[in-house]
């Protein structure tokens, strides 16, 4: 079975903001929607009660988490939202009703409807890009390279190679409601706020 | 999240139809409400309808409704089913009526039925991802909505009908109703206070820089005692309280019933209404910062 994901390595991510860029340039993203959002966490106390200069803060990138229990999935009622044999999840534009409820169901606000097509869209994991045997375009962009991307059942791919190398301690991903996210993030040595 | 207001729409119309529905299904059981039968029905009917429109508003593309509808594990679809059914067994049971003739097993059929109707459509929007909708409580405020909405409607129909003896069952399925709301409410209001949500301290979003820190607690001060108390106490009152205890005036009293009935109808739907509103403005997702 196949399992696509990212592997973000956090404490190499520099914050440039290449990946939302390149996401939005390559996929069509419309204005005011990043289907790869950056965010910087921090500057926080290193800890408890401490200040500058002790201080920490990182960039964290959210996106699709292509879930192995996706609710996303679940809700829809046409089945435009589906998990596909490559573990992705991806959205049937023709099947679309706009009924968001999808968006209300996703836990990470990563779906968007498109106002001018009046569908849901979301990261695809560069579908387009993937299909061809590259990697998504937030990988190829990324400055730092901090993006690893590949099947996380296949031992060789660039993911689980980065996963086996890192302490399993030091592996994180974002909160979990029951939808298991199937994307990683590594940060060493910072406290992982989520 | 943002206000979806034809969804709002929706669940009150439900809520209104399934309750009135099984509230006739009680009266019949019990050999009471004989004149409302047809009225009561049509009422359940017109309320499928309005709700059924209202949230067809809501589909960006309803053209393509039959595009491949019907993954049954979606809440969309269950309610899509469970509303067929619902207008399918209204128009069996007003066949019957109208011949004078609704046997006991479809009075049954009609109360258990309408309350599942609701605790299925509630059940949609119990999601996971957004904590303050993914609980149990939902189906209950719902249920105890639907219990006086539907008691408030039969209520208001069996005082035009004249109809003593349903007057005085419908005045008390208002009256528990409306106590059910009250305490729905309350008990809501406590689950809402003991939410916490995952936080990471000080972020910034560098796309929306002057976006303010997004509250991962203190949702209960905000509806009891915040921004949003005026929304949680006028559901209480106004749409519990008030209708809880004109039912029960009303239990005790035989004076005219019907500005009682109209006031309770009209309070209950607001209620509802307010409630609702306040639901969505704190149905912010699990992971609130994106």
């Amino acid at each position: 079975m196949t399992r696509y994901a990212i592997v973000t390595d956090v404490d190499r991510c520099v914050g440039c903001l290449g990946c939302s860029v390149a996401c939005k340039t390559v996929n069509a993203v419309p204005i005011g929607q990043f289907w790869n959002k950056t965010l910087r966490i921090g500057p926080n106390p290193k800890t408890e009660g401490g200040h500058w200069p002790d201080v920490e803060l990182y960039y964290l990138t959210i996106q699709c988490q292509h879930c192995e229990n996706p609710q996303c999935v679940e809700v829809c009622p046409t089945q435009a939202s589906q998990k596909t044999a490559d573990g992705t999840i991806q959205i049937d534009k023709q099947r679309c009703i706009g009924c968001q409820f999808c968006v209300m169901a996703c836990p990470y606000n990563v779906r968007y409807l498109n106002e001018e097509e009046k569908v849901v869209e979301k990261c695809t994991l560069c579908e387009q890009l993937i299909a061809d045997g590259k990697v998504p375009q937030c990988v190829s962009q990324c400055g730092g390279r901090a993006r690893y991307f590949g099947d996380l059942d296949d031992p060789n791919s660039d993911a689980s190679k980065i996963l086996a190398e890192t302490d399993p301690t030091k592996v994180y991903s974002l909160p979990d409601v029951g939808n298991k996210p199937s994307l990683r993030y590594i940060l060493r040595e910072m406290k992982w706020r989520g | 999240m943002e206000i979806q207001w034809p969804l709002i729409i929706f669940t009150l119309c439900i809520c209104l139809s399934s309750g009135t529905f099984s509230c006739l299904g009680l009266l019949n059981m019990l050999n009471k409400g004989q004149k409302l039968q047809v009225s009561a029905t049509i009422v359940t009917m017109v309320g499928l309808v309005v709700g059924g429109a209202a949230s067809f508003l809501h589909l960006q593309h309803a053209e393509r409704l039959f595009n491949g509808f019907g993954h049954i594990t979606s809440g969309i679809t269950q309610e899509l089913i469970g509303i067929a059914i619902l207008f399918v067994l209204a128009i069996v049971y007003l066949v019957l009526a109208r011949k004078g003739n609704v046997p006991k097993w479809l009075s049954v059929v009609t109360l258990v039925f309408g309350l599942a109707m609701v605790l299925v459509m509630a059940n949609s929007y119990a999601m996971p991802a957004r904590p303050v909708w993914g609980t149990p409580l939902l189906l209950l405020f719902y249920l105890a909505q639907a219990v006086a909405a539907g008691g408030a409607t039969i209520w208001l129909l069996a005082a035009f009908c004249k109809c003593d003896e349903a007057i005085q069952l419908s005045a008390r399925v208002t009256a528990i109703g409306g106590i059910l709301v009250v305490v729905s409410l309350a008990a809501y209001a406590g689950y809402i206070a003991s939410i916490s949500l995952p936080a990471v301290d000080f972020y910034i979003d560098p796309t929306d820089p002057t976006k303010q820190i997004a509250a991962t607690s203190g949702f209960g001060n905000e509806l009891v005692g915040g921004s949003l108390a005026s929304y949680f106490w006028s559901s209480l009152i106004i749409g519990g309280a008030i209708a809880a205890v004109l039912g029960l005036l009303r239990w005790m009293r035989t004076d005219n019933p019907l500005p009682f009935a109209a006031i309770a109808l009209v309070c209950v739907l607001a209620g509802g209404f307010v409630f609702r509103v306040a639901l969505y403005i704190l149905g912010v997702s699990a992971f609130v910062f994106y």
